[in-house]
């Protein structure tokens, strides 16, 4: 058997080009998603194996060109230079390709044979405009793939590209941008001064064009590695011709001109295209906004019409398991079973029954990212954003919070500034996830009974008000500075791709059973030995001495120290509280629902709500906080915030209740 | 410095049709002329499509973000970059609306 040839691809392009279906079709359920070493951009790489070539695919972030203004970007373009992948494939979109054909242009400056592959063909020919892949060819000099990754067509063709181009059987010599021809002179001598003192896997011609761009990293890395008198004539030649990056832009652009002058053809002119249709409604304020709201409404809706019978069905599946594991246990040391039993599976395993309320919640963000909606949710939020100092692309990791805030957090690494990116991050926790809302419907429902709704729905909206009061206040004195501009790309509106939605929902879901299985498990344990030991009743437990510890802070809350340990327990996952109320209260039999009315006075009952919903997150969240904030300033900043508005907030909450006879 | 700013004035003065994007009204189309602020951001804008000398048309200016198209992508711009973008209006798409 012949010995399996092996080849590094890197898949890059611009966001909206469906360079993730076409990765997904390569790669299948090979792909392995992580992180960047050291950063937090995600990094998905799958195998695709064709004859006997072993391809090794990594999706490079999608982004519009390779700067160092975003991490992104830098993690692209190092990438690139740094493992020197065998063939780089551009997916480019037929529908916007002289756009796409900017990220080529910075591609093939860095070395490694590039192979275009246009997509969406059928998109484009619908919008009038034919694209003539031979000619591309031609002038590009570089092989060009016409695609319609949806339909899997030109998929096979790419394969084939990439093995014969690898087999050196073609002929690769691409005419490269090059800057506009008033700046040509001084190119060349920024060519010369460089020239000797760049090795592998550095390209000349490529470090002078992010000199010219003013590229904050290459020109430290030139600092560093010029001699001095070198290093001062290039920032005197640089300082004189501050153009230089409309030099170096407009060399591109006339490349791109030359490259698509015989390929690009329109032939169908002035049609409106639905995108514009839907938006001439959706993007208009007065209609925008309502139609967003009504969106969010129906998400909830739907979530929990069906998500709550599941939710209830998986509850009833655990509990029956417990039963079913526990004569098993028979014969093993009393706390090994009390372990399993009420620490394993009822903190571990009711952190599972929120499963059903998630997926469909996420599919359902998922769904409507996929067709397009969610960048014109950004739009219309993006003034409402201003207020507390972020703007519309905020909005969108924000809402995924109302889901759980663990991806909340993770999706805020869609923000490239990392100013707005903290804020945001420092906001989520304020977002009410499903675990809280359950709780907050259950103790509302017990204690108010009918009246639950009247005193729900003023606790979400204090929440939403505490985080529209800590955004202001961090925005304006704490995370100063030049909020970065809104720019994000409105994409063409398209039917939704059932595959890209499931491998993401799929993502999602088992990183959060990861999670239960690890922190939360973790958590639970450790929250079982602690309410255990040393005294087998809770009150002589470390829980109930740390109970009574913190239970001076309650009093103003009106929350005695049997409240404040659910508070408390509720770090491990919001619902323990439920769960922690119902050994604290002893109710055994009777039943949580029954036992509460009695024991709770509505003014500490509404207290004990609000303060749940804003007390410091989950530890799941708490660890992605640290983890994404990468500094502990922030991060403790944040916790510190955190307990400051939850403890206010309790005592007013509680004083205004008494005052007003609640 | 004040030589400069008159001289842009004077430019101005002579074309009528030199705004900025923030003042295009929907459904106006132009050229690029030039933009102001960061280097990040005219490099980014130009990735995205929108660089001097393109063509675009604006889509949606009112309440919030101005929605522009070119290179046949639309693209959402907050107002305070639209602000140091300037455009030259189409004479024919301001002709035609009077």
């Amino acid at each position: 058997m012949k010995a399996k040839k092996k080849l590094l691809i890197a898949l890059a392009g611009q966001p909206n080009v469906g360079k993730s279906t076409v990765f997904n079709i390569l790669t299948g359920l090979s792909q392995h998603v992580g992180n960047w070493p050291g950063k937090t951009v995600e990094k998905k790489e799958g195998i695709h194996v064709s004859d006997n070539v072993e391809m090794r695919l990594v999706d490079l972030p999608g982004t519009y060109m390779l700067t160092a203004f975003s991490e992104e970007e830098k993690v692209a373009r190092d990438f690139i230079i740094n493992a020197c992948p065998d063939v780089i494939v551009l997916i480019a979109s037929a529908a916007s390709l002289e756009k796409n054909l900017y990220l080529l242009s910075e591609l093939l400056l860095l070395g490694p044979p590039v192979i275009v592959g246009v997509n969406m063909v059928d998109v484009a020919e619908g919008q009038g405009i034919h694209i003539d892949t031979d000619a591309l060819r031609k002038s590009l000099r570089i092989p060009v793939i016409p695609m319609v990754a949806t339909k899997n067509e030109g998929i096979k063709e790419l394969v084939s590209e990439i093995i014969s181009l690898t087999n050196g059987k073609m002929e690769y010599n691409p005419p490269i941008p090059e800057v506009s021809e008033d700046h040509k002179a001084i190119f060349a001598r920024l060519m010369e001064l460089v020239g000797e003192h760049i090795s592998t896997p550095y390209k000349t011609q490529w470090i002078v064009t992010k000199l010219m761009e003013g590229d904050p990293d290459i020109s430290k890395m030139m600092e560093g590695i010029l001699p001095l008198d070198k290093w001062n004539e290039i920032q005197r030649i640089l300082m004189e011709h501050e153009d230089s990056l409309l030099a170096v832009v407009r060399g591109k652009y006339n490349w791109i001109k030359d490259m698509t002058r015989a390929s690009i053809s329109h032939f169908r002119k002035g049609q409106i295209l639905l995108t514009d249709r839907i938006d001439q409604v959706l993007t208009r304020p007065i209609l925008g906004i309502p139609i967003l709201l009504g969106v969010l409404a129906l998400i909830f809706f739907l979530t929990y019409k069906i998500g709550a019978p599941l939710q209830g069905g998986i509850e009833k599946l655990i509990s029956s398991f417990a039963k079913w594991i526990e004569p098993a246990l028979y014969g093993t040391p009393a706390w090994i079973s009390g372990m399993l039993i009420d620490g394993v599976i009822a903190g571990a395993g009711s952190v599972l029954t929120f499963l059903p309320i998630l997926i469909i919640f996420f599919a359902l963000m998922v769904l409507l990212e996929d067709v397009g909606y969610m960048a014109r949710a950004a739009f219309v939020m993006d003034r409402f954003m201003h207020i507390i100092g972020l703007h519309g692309k905020s909005f969108l990791p924000m809402f995924l919070g109302f889901g759980c805030n663990v991806p909340a957090v993770l999706g805020a690494r869609i923000i490239e500034s990392r100013r707005a990116r903290l804020l945001t991050i420092l906001l989520i926790p304020f977002v009410p996830c499903t675990a809280r809302l359950a709780v907050l419907t259950f103790v509302a429902s017990a204690v108010f009974g009918e009246r639950a709704t009247i005193f729900s729905w003023p606790i979400v909206a204090t929440n939403i008000l505490a985080l529209g009061v800590v955004g202001i206040i961090a925005s304006r004195f704490f995370l100063k500075g030049e909020p970065t501009p809104f720019i994000m790309e409105l994409p063409l509106y398209h039917k939704p791709n059932l595959k890209t939605i499931g491998i993401v929902v799929w993502k999602r879901t088992t990183a959060f059973v990861k999670r239960a299985g690890t922190v939360i498990l973790g958590f639970s344990i450790l929250l079982w030995f602690m309410s255990n030991f040393p005294g087998r009743r809770i009150e002589d437990s470390i829980l109930g001495w740390l109970g009574r510890l913190v239970e001076p802070l309650g009093a103003p809350m009106g929350l005695n120290w049997k409240m404040m340990l659910a508070l408390l327990s509720s770090f491990i996952a919001k619902e323990n509280s439920i769960a922690t109320l119902g050994i604290v209260y002893e109710v055994g039999g009777e039943g949580l629902r029954n036992v509460l009315p009695g024991v709770m006075s509505h003014a500490s009952a509404l207290s004990f709500l609000v303060v749940m919903m804003l007390f410091i997150p989950c530890a799941a969240t708490v660890v992605v906080m640290r983890q994404e904030m990468g500094s502990w300033k922030w991060f403790l900043f944040s916790i510190i915030i955190m307990l400051l508005v939850f403890f206010v907030s309790g005592i007013i909450t509680y004083n205004l209740a008494l005052f007003l006879g609640i | 410095m004040s030589e400069k700013k008159e001289l842009k004035e004077k430019d101005r003065g002579l074309n009528k049709n030199l705004l900025l994007l923030s003042s295009l009204r929907e459904g106006e189309e132009g050229t690029v002329h030039s933009m102001s602020g960061k280097r990040g951001m005219t490099n980014r804008l130009a990735a995205m499509g929108l660089a001097p000398g393109t063509k675009i048309k604006v889509l949606r200016n009112s309440w919030g973000p101005v929605i522009v198209l070119s290179s046949n992508t639309r693209v959402a711009i907050g107002k305070g970059q639209a602000c140091k973008i300037l455009i030259v209006r189409d004479q024919k798409t301001s002709a035609e609306e009077k």
